[in-house]
């Protein structure tokens, strides 16, 4: 087969594929690098890309700061903040301890989450 | 005596010199400059493929073997993609001659910039005119690797690269 034959087939199988790829929809992302430099490519959308600190204080905070928030909280319940909304939590009763101090871990938690909850 | 001794001199030191210069291998290169596009696909998540226009690229090539043995040879590829998104890359490949102006390759390539792409590719190229000329490749690559994918998914490529060639 000649060059040119050859040079011939190669177009006529390439061009055709290039030009049928106009139909895929351009806003689907395929690789990170389509993305601002601040989103990674998920599922074929541009997210806002998660930040390694936020993320390992966000785990250990929740689950480090359950425990001994937890104390503090109910500590700070029973003993002073008429003001917190742990007046209600405390009114659940002293088994609510753990309850009130969930809720005070997210409340600390929070800050964590709320930087968590926006690129989702 | 010393007419003979000189002349004797001189031919001894030229058929060295022309026997060294035969044996020697000489290196043949070619060199290219195009453009490129295609097609990319992947999936993006959804469990299917998709595709779509590939990245337009510049591309830069050289061409090596050597003169006994012009049935294999190496190149090696620079590309910068420029359009809509900017990138940098390069591939390194072993050329199977099947005539003077044609040949297949099979090898390595990548993006290092401003993320990571490895894959392997497999092509042709056909080479039109002598010296100075155009060439034609069309190749497919597939990318497993690198920080530019987002899931655990193949990047494939296929691209038809237009451009000039030249023999150096």
């Amino acid at each position: 087969m000649r060059t040119s034959d050859l040079v011939a087939l190669a177009t006529v199988l390439f061009f055709p594929a290039v030009v049928a790829t106009g139909c895929v929809d351009g806003s689907t992302c395929l690789r990170n690098s389509d993305c601002p430099s601040a989103d990674i490519c998920s599922v074929g959308a541009c997210i806002l890309a998660p930040t390694d600190n936020e993320g390992g204080t966000d785990e250990g905070g929740s689950e480090t700061g359950t425990v001994p928030d937890t104390g503090t909280v109910t500590d700070t319940g029973t003993g002073k903040d008429a003001t917190l909304s742990d007046g209600g939590v405390d009114g659940d009763g002293s088994a609510d301890g753990g309850d009130a101090g969930d809720g005070g871990a997210s409340g600390d938690g929070s800050g964590g989450d709320a930087s968590d909850g926006a690129p989702e | 005596m010393t007419a003979k001794s000189v002349i004797a001199a001189a031919a001894t030191v030229a058929l060295m010199l022309s026997t060294t210069t035969a044996g020697a291998q000489e290196l043949v290169l070619g060199a290219n400059l195009g453009g490129a596009s295609g097609v990319e696909g992947g999936d993006p998540g959804s469990g299917a493929m998709a595709f779509r226009r590939a990245r337009s690229r510049i591309v830069g090539q050289l061409e090596m073997r050597v003169d006994d043995d012009k049935k294999n040879g190496m190149s090696a590829v620079i590309f910068a993609e420029v359009e809509p998104h900017a990138s940098v890359g390069g591939s390194l490949r072993y050329l199977r001659f099947l005539s003077a102006t044609t040949y297949l390759f099979a090898g390595v390539t990548g993006v290092g910039a401003p993320h990571t792409l490895l894959g392997g590719e497999l092509g042709a190229q056909f080479h039109i005119g002598d010296a100075i000329g155009l060439f034609v490749e069309p190749s497919f690559a597939a990318l497993p690797l690198g920080t530019d994918l987002p899931q655990d998914h193949v990047l494939v490529w296929g691209l038809l690269t237009l451009g000039i060639h030249a023999n150096l």
